[in-house]
This record gives C-alpha cells, structure tokens and sequence, in this order.
C-alpha cells in the first residue's frame, strides 16, 4: 500500500507504489536511452561565461520588472480595493470592470495590445519597454486588487466600528487601522502571485525588452548554442525562483 | 483612428480558426498530462526517493516560468533526441510538461483535503485497495478538486497564448500576423483579447463559485 504522508498504513501492494515506480522507471529510461549522447558529450558551457554580460543585464532587468509591476501592484491594488468599499457605485463597478478584463486576458495579448493597439487609440506610441511596463502593471494592479480586497473583507467588523467609535477620520482609518491588518493578511497571497509575476516577466521579451530570457534566446542564436545557453538560463530562473520562494517562506512564517 | 468593425469581421474565420487550435491544444496538453499527473501525484504522496524525485520534478517545472518550458521544448529538445519537432508539437510538449506539473498538484492536494478516517474506515470494513482509492477516496477528492481544476483550465488557456512565440498558428499568433499584413493592430488584438475573456471570464466565475461551494462544507 502507498504510504501517504499523514494517511499510513500498514500494507504496501503493487498498485500504489510498485506500478509507478515501474512506468516513471519506464518513461525516464526510454527518454535517456534516446537521447544524443554524441552531441551532448560536445557541450561547451564556456559560452555563459564569455557572454555573461548580457545575461547579469538581463537577470537586473527581469528583477527590475517584477519589483516594478508589484511596487504598482500593490499601491493601486490597496487604492481600488479600498474604492471598492467605500466609493461610489460608478467607481466600484468601473474596477469591477477593469479587474476582471486583466485578469481574465492571457498577458501576451494585453502587451501587444498596450504596444500597437494602444496607439492607434491615443496617437502616443512607447517604446517596447514603457508598454512593457504600463501592460505588466496593470495586470499587478488587477491580481492584487483581488488580493488586497480578500485582505480587507477578512478584517474583522469591530476594527471599523471601533475606529469609528473613537470618531477617526475616513483617511485614519483606512491608513492607520484596516489597511496595516489587511496587509498582514495579504502576505501569503501577495508573495505566491510575486512568483507568478517573475515568471511573467519573461513574456515581455516578445516586445523584445532585453530581460533574462529574450537576452538568452538572442545569445543562444549569436553562439549557436541553444542548450547551453537556455539551459544556463533555466537555471538562473531556477534559482532566482527558488530564492524568491524561499525568502517568501520566510516571511510569512514570521507574520 | 478608430475602431474599424468591419475589418475585424473580415478577419474573424481566421482568428477563430486560431481559437480553435487554441482550444484543441489545450485539450490535447491537459490529456497528455493527466497520466503524468496521476504517477507524480502518486510519487508526491508516498515516501522514499521516489517522492523526492516527483517532488523535484514538480517543483522544477512550476517555479519555471512556462516561455522558458516551451523555448527550451522547441530549440533543444530536437538536439538532444536528435529529431525533428515542428512548432505545434513542441508546443503539445510544452503545455503537456505545465500541465503534468500543475495538475499533479492539485490531484495531491484533492487527495490530502480527504479524512485519513475514510481510508481507514475502508479498510476496516475489508474493501480492497482499488475500492479504497475508487469508490471511498477518489469520489471525495475530486469534489474538492473541482474548483482548482476549473481555474487550471483559465491557466492552461492563458499559457497557450504564448505558444504564438515559437510560431504555432493559435489564436494570438493569428492575430500577430494579420495585423502585421494589415495595420490593423487595434482591431485585431481587441478581437483575440475578447475571444479569449469570453472563455476565460465564465470559468473563472464558475471557478468562484465552486470554491464558495466546497468551503462551505
């Protein structure tokens, strides 16, 4: 019998564990055995470091975007939330609105959309990096407006009356009494959708904004190289990712 | 310049052809995944080395962002095996390892949200293993997996998007290409975008539901 973690028996039989074993044992053996061993013996990863540059470059840009895309995340993300309250029943459907058409559209079609669609609508064209920015930004704003209104709902309703009671202002309220309460309820959520945004990062790279992937791709095609170069590059997100997730761990585990 | 209808429904039978294959690969990535799913969901939740591979293997592919799964599935994959791929089958690869990695997730944690006292009860009343897994706790776990799955269904949808930028002619590829042709880049990417919230938004919102649903209990 399979052993599962907080459910143990006593029997172990072929059906739970023994057949996996055997088809992963399968699966992974029939992948090795036809892999180009000649080809792979021929690796060079002398390459990363020759073309490290743009790799570091495009590791600080990927960094650069995700903190920028949350930084405005999560200030606009806490202002909508907050109007989704306490603002008018325009405001509140209009964010409703802008909510759900973000989160709803894959974030490729909203970064083309931002870069040439947007123009022919306003006459102001960016540049690939400025529409990079404004599209994974705003799709932030979307994710942890959601976020932030969770955060808020949880707060229990005495907060508010109590804050009322001892006759705070509207403003006070919110910034000094349910926001900091929220927030430490947002922390868990806040730090998944920070991965999901690293990872998004490498999306922007279609607008050919030199982040870590797209500076890989163009090093991979300059070298002929692709795995090697990718590979390496698999392996920085790897890290990066598990870095973030770590430090992540870390944090919520303190609040 | 504004929006010009016309030419969007000029172009529609292409972009839903798109959506189409947009639409037949994601099935095709989520079948192919299942399987995969089961034996790294039933790898995650026993002990030893073999959970420890399946772990990593989940984690490798989760915390990867997905453009990398499918850049690597279609420059390297064809140098390693030393075959050919054209685009839409390294795109399959692609959403199939994202799908085999996610879904093994969600299986572990439908499985693990099932009282160890059911399991146990069923073999305290004799049933044999298969009963135990298919008729006492598989029928559970997947009422709590519904939600997740509706919502990896709006995921794997939004990832295939990206599969326009290793050239597999779905839904935003089409319209990358007319609107390049064309000018038309308003028009274009509007329709895609709002193909692509038509199906997405009804499954979220299903996704919503389910979950008020399965907390109340």
């Amino acid at each position: 019998m399979i052993l599962l973690r907080n459910q143990t028996y006593a029997r172990r039989s072929a059906l739970g564990v023994l057949l996996p074993i055997a088809l992963i044992i399968l699966m992974v053996g029939a992948l090795v055995w036809n892999v180009n061993w000649r080809y792979i013996s021929q690796l060079d990863f002398s390459v990363i470091i020759e073309y490290r540059k743009p790799l570091i470059d495009g590791l600080g840009m990927t960094l650069m975007l995700t903190a920028l895309s949350l930084a405005f995340g999560s200030v606009t993300g806490a202002i909508f939330a907050v109007l989704l309250q306490v603002g008018p029943r325009v405001v509140r459907v209009l964010i409703q609105i802008y909510v759900e058409i973000w989160r709803n559209v894959p974030l490729i079609v909203q970064v083309f959309w931002v870069h040439f669609s947007l123009p022919a609508l306003t006459g102001i064209s960016t540049s690939a990096l400025v529409s990079g920015c404004i599209a994974i930004s705003l799709q932030a704003a979307a994710y942890l407006t959601d976020i932030a209104r969770g955060g808020i709902r949880a707060v229990p309703r005495g907060q508010f009356e109590a804050a009322e009671s001892i006759g705070l202002s509207g403003f006070n309220k919110w910034v000094f009494i349910v926001l900091p309460q929220a927030a430490k309820l947002m922390i868990g959520p806040l730090l998944n959708v920070s991965l999901s945004f690293f990872k998004a990062t490498s999306i922007l790279g279609v607008l050919s904004i030199a982040e870590l992937l797209s500076a890989g791709i163009r090093v991979s095609e300059h070298t002929f190289k692709p795995i090697e170069v990718l590979t390496s590059v698999a392996v920085i997100y790897l890290i990066a990712g598990v870095g973030i997730t770590t430090i992540a761990r870390k944090i919520e585990r303190r609040y | 310049m504004g929006f010009d209808f016309a030419i969007t429904m000029q172009f529609m039978p292409e972009i839903l052809q798109g959506f189409w294959l947009t639409l037949l690969l994601c099935l095709a990535g989520t079948l192919m995944g299942i399987p995969i799913a089961m034996l790294l969901c039933l790898g995650r939740l026993a002990e030893g080395p073999y959970t420890w591979f399946c772990n990593a293997v989940t984690d490798l592919f989760r915390t990867m962002p997905e453009m990398i799964i499918l850049f690597w599935a279609y420059y390297c994959l064809p140098l390693v095996f030393d075959a050919r791929l054209t685009p839409v089958q390294a795109g399959v690869i692609g959403l199939t390892i994202y799908a085999a990695a996610n879904l093994s997730e969600i299986f572990r944690s439908g499985i693990l949200s099932v009282p160890k006292g059911q399991s146990e009860a069923a073999y305290s009343v004799g049933l044999s293993e298969w009963h135990m897994w298919f008729s006492i706790v598989v029928p559970q776990a997947l009422r709590a997996m519904v939600a997740p799955l509706v919502s990896f269904a709006t995921s794997i949808l939004k990832v295939s998007g990206l599969l326009s930028t290793i050239g597999v002619a779905e839904m935003t590829y089409k319209a990358t290409i007319i609107s390049g042709q064309n000018y038309n880049y308003l028009e274009m990417f509007t329709a895609a975008g709002v193909m692509y919230f038509v199906v997405i938004f009804p499954l979220s919102i299903a996704a919503q539901r389910f979950e008020l649903k399965t907390s109340k209990w």
